[in-house]
């Protein structure tokens, strides 16, 4: 029961972070069509600016915040270098110019930081146990990532559904043509959603940081479940977003954690040990392939523009 | 009275919350032009497309020749025999005029037998394919590239493709919009001459009741006359749907 | 027919050079260009066979280089289980490289534009790990297999024919009613219906035999280097095959040879300079991907009809 109820709350945890990164590849695909590969660069970043700011202020959240700037200013400097050149290309330029981009970062990075993995301690505050069960005590930082999770999927519903500048964001997702038409700036429009879907990135980056090594790299493979969190939602679908992100979270989780049982009752325990954690890295894929065989538009299918 | 060789029955299809069309019934027989009018957004193409399976209809069959085709994907309705010409010319304009034809000749051939150039079955879908632009006019043409024909000559090559596949039953999405009166003659007069039968959409009121041995006018999805052209043109009901001063 | 094209002629004069640079490596001693120049041709195999699907049928696959992988592990399988030789083990890894190839296609052709890359991504990756999880094959780290060549001039130049006939395949299919329907697919799926082609299976089959190549490739791959590891399966391994198709001209049958030899001109230019070459390579891909239309054999063909 206590193992359950700690392996739903990890679930969740992966979940809110697939979702982060997921929201802002929906929203650039939304909005302007664009598929970007460096999406997982920003997430990287992120990462590597709170370990680099935390421990030049001192502080996780100072860190915290600096860091989401920066990537932010990175974004907006990346956008106005080349995807704003993107926007009326080919897919596959974009998946390309946007490839070159990674390359780069992948080598920055270790370049600037040094090839070594880098680690943040949390403070002993976030990293202190909050007894939710008898026998579970969970680090609060842990809890800080659900609700940072919760408030942006709440808030970024609230934005798009509520404010002036959601229309706006709508108004260009559904018909960019006719929302300038109507006095929408679109270059402006399009740099601000470029530079909140990087942001997201950043932000799910910055939450990662103190629960693993940081390195280079670390962008790509969240980056390829986000992506298949992208296409199980229903291509530029938040709320598809949000739901398939958080059933692979668990789906991932949970296989993670039975698949070692479930083969050490096939194979020699050896070799059950070596083989489940790349064969259960494959579960989101399986679970993947089965389900766009029966729903090949996925979960909201968006209407054709 | 022969059997119809197209028989469609009880086609419905919604959009939203919009009937596009409702409960249409509609025969066409061999060697019959058979003319579907009404005003945009009657529904005409709509019909057209779940006739070929391009839009997937809530209710209602398609009997080819006694088969229901009702399931079959288009390349299949194709092999079946029904053909189709495209309203906007969309065709391969990077190859050439005898290329764009030829893919609907060669389709019969099979994948296998495709494979190999030199073979007899590769031989015979060429002249074929020259014998079909000579028909339609465009023998002189068949090593050009399609981007370089003229509007109209871009509609005899529609025929000529929609021919390409041997149809029964040809389905035509307005073939003589933006023709010239020499041209459509013309295509008038091939339409006339496929031999075939021919269920046609379109706009031109003129070249309908010239050439259509049997008229059906849609308004607001439904079908509101249906007979010879002559008793649809004395039709009020018809009248009123396609708009006075438009009718002759 | 009428006077070869440009970029004919130069693929033609490229394929002369790669047949005679073995004569000037001996005359030279510089047994290092042949690794190099047979790498470069393995690669361009492997590309030859993703631009059936990415150049002529229009579908961008990104999980090409899971493919290649599978190929690779297959031949590294039977020559440490079974101790295969050659012709075993390139008849395996063809075997397994067409049916992975033919699985991924079922499920990714399902979906349309975006959501396709996405998904041969997916599932490219997919098989990353699965070869990752091969532990008695080294997992993360690989594993040496025995050489089947011991880098002699005979490897060299069965590669060479290899990917000379891969070359002229590709520009025969192209020209045949498969290959026309293939690429009609590309322009417009519906008028290729419209024509009685079954375009789903036109391309599952396309897939299939692109996977088949890849296999191929893969294979000469374990022969080459004697070591297969899951670090050549991932997706930046496929993206960058994208690359080298598209540089090279999507579509057109020189297409891969040119992207793949610029992209090994460019990456021994770059390493010898820094080891982190990629600082440059990336700015580089971007700049080429916003400059250039149509790839080099487009570019060559270009300069002369104006």
């Amino acid at each position: 029961m206590t193992l359950a109820f700690e392996q739903l709350l990890n679930g969740l945890q992966l979940g809110v972070l697939l979702y982060l990164v997921a929201a802002g590849l929906t929203l650039v695909f939304g909005v302007m069509r664009v598929v970007n590969l460096a999406h997982g660069s920003f997430y990287m970043l992120g990462a590597y600016f709170v370990v680099a700011f935390a421990s030049w202020t001192g502080s996780l959240m100072a860190g915290a915040v600096l860091a989401l700037a920066a990537t932010t200013a990175v974004a907006l400097v990346v956008e106005r270098l080349v995807i704003a050149r993107l926007y009326r290309r080919e897919p596959l330029d974009q998946l390309l110019a946007t490839f070159g981009i990674v390359l780069f970062f992948d080598e920055l990075a270790p370049l600037v930081w040094g090839p070594a993995g880098l680690t943040l301690a949390l403070p002993p505050g976030l990293a202190a146990g909050v007894q939710l069960l008898p026998d579970l005590a969970v680090p609060v930082w842990r809890l800080v990532i659900l609700a940072a999770g919760g408030l942006v999927a709440a808030g970024l519903g609230i934005v798009v559904a509520r404010t002036r500048t959601g229309a706006w964001i709508r108004a260009g997702a559904a018909d960019p043509e006719t929302a300038q038409t109507l006095g929408v700036n679109l270059p402006l429009l399009f740099r601000g959603v470029f530079a909140l879907g990087a942001a997201l990135a950043g932000l799910a980056g910055i939450l990662t940081a103190p629960l693993l090594t940081v390195q280079s790299g670390m962008g790509n493979d969240i980056l390829v479940l986000a992506f298949v969190v992208v296409v199980l939602g229903g291509l530029g679908s938040m709320r598809g977003a949000l739901a398939a992100s958080l059933a692979l979270g668990i789906l991932d989780t949970a296989g993670r954690a039975a698949l070692p049982e479930l083969l050490a009752a096939v194979l020699s325990p050896e070799a059950a040990d070596t083989a489940a954690p790349a064969l259960s890295s494959m579960v989101v894929y399986v679970a993947m392939a089965a389900f766009l065989w029966a729903r090949p538009d996925g979960l909201f299918p968006a209407p054709r523009r | 009275m022969t059997e119809p060789v197209l028989s469609v029955r009880g086609m419905r299809r919604r959009f939203g919350g919009v009937v596009a069309v409702r409960d249409v019934d509609l025969d066409v027989r061999d060697g019959e032009v058979h003319a579907v009018i009404g005003a945009n957004g009657s529904g005409k193409t709509t019909l057209l497309r779940m006739i070929f399976g391009e839009v997937q209809p809530d209710a209602g069959r398609v009997v080819l020749a006694g088969r229901d085709v009702s399931e079959l994907p288009v390349p299949a309705r194709v092999r079946a025999g029904i053909g189709r010409a495209y309203q906007i010319s969309s065709n391969f304009r990077g190859m050439s005029t005898a290329d764009n034809v030829a893919f609907g000749v060669r389709a019969g051939v099979g994948i296998a037998t495709a494979l190999l150039p030199g073979a007899a079955a590769a031989r015979h879908a060429g002249e074929r394919t020259l014998a079909l632009l000579a028909r339609v006019g465009l023998g002189k043409r068949a090593d050009d590239l399609a981007e370089d024909l003229s509007h109209g000559e871009h509609r005899q090559l529609e025929l000529a493709m929609a021919l390409a596949t041997g149809p029964r039953v040809l389905l035509l999405d307005e073939p003589f919009a933006g023709l010239g009166s020499a041209e459509a003659l013309f295509v008038r007069d091939l339409i006339r001459g496929a031999g075939i039968a021919v269920l046609m959409v379109e706009h031109d009121l003129d070249a309908v009741f010239a050439i259509a041995d049997r008229v059906t006018v849609l308004a607001r999805g439904e079908v509101v006359a249906s007979g010879d052209p002559a008793a649809v043109r004395a039709d009020p009901a018809a009248r009123e749907s396609f708009g006075n001063g438009a009718a002759p | 027919m009428t006077r070869p094209s440009p970029a004919v002629v130069a693929v033609t004069v490229l394929l002369m050079a790669l047949a005679a640079a073995p004569l000037l490596a001996a005359a030279t001693a510089q047994p290092f260009v042949l690794f190099l120049l047979t790498r470069l041709m393995i690669l361009a195999i492997a590309a030859t066979g993703l631009n059936l699907v990415l150049g002529i049928g229009g579908m961008p696959s990104f999980g090409h280089a899971a493919l290649v992988g599978v190929g690779a592990y297959a031949a590294a399988i039977v020559a440490l289980q079974t101790g295969g030789g050659a012709w075993t083990q390139t008849f395996w890894a063809v075997a397994a490289a067409t049916l992975a190839a033919f699985a991924m296609g079922a499920i990714s052709l399902r979906t349309r534009g975006i959501a396709f890359i996405l998904v041969t991504l997916a599932l490219g990756q997919m098989l990353f790990f699965f070869a990752a999880a091969l532990e008695p094959l080294g997992g993360d780290d690989g594993i040496n297999v025995p050489a089947t060549f011991a880098g002699d001039a005979g490897f060299y130049y069965a590669v060479f024919a290899l990917l000379a006939a891969a070359t002229a395949a590709t520009a025969w299919v192209r020209a045949t009613p498969f290959g026309m329907a293939l690429r009609g697919g590309a322009v417009n799926e519906d008028r290729i219906a419209a024509a009685g082609i079954d375009l789903p299976r036109v391309r599952l089959l396309a897939f299939a035999a692109s996977g088949a190549v890849c296999g191929l490739a893969g294979a000469l791959t374990t022969f080459h280097t004697a070591f297969v590891s899951p670090a050549a399966m991932g997706w930046s391994r496929s993206a960058e095959l994208v690359a080298m198709v598209l540089v090279g001209g999507a579509g057109a049958v020189a297409g891969p040879l040119f992207g793949t030899a610029a992209f090994v001109a460019l990456e021994e230019l770059l390493s010898g300079y820094t080891t982190r070459w990629h600082l440059v390579f990336g700015p580089v891909l971007v700049i080429v991907v916003l400059a250039a239309r149509g790839g080099i054999a487009g570019w060559i063909d270009g300069r002369t009809r104006d």
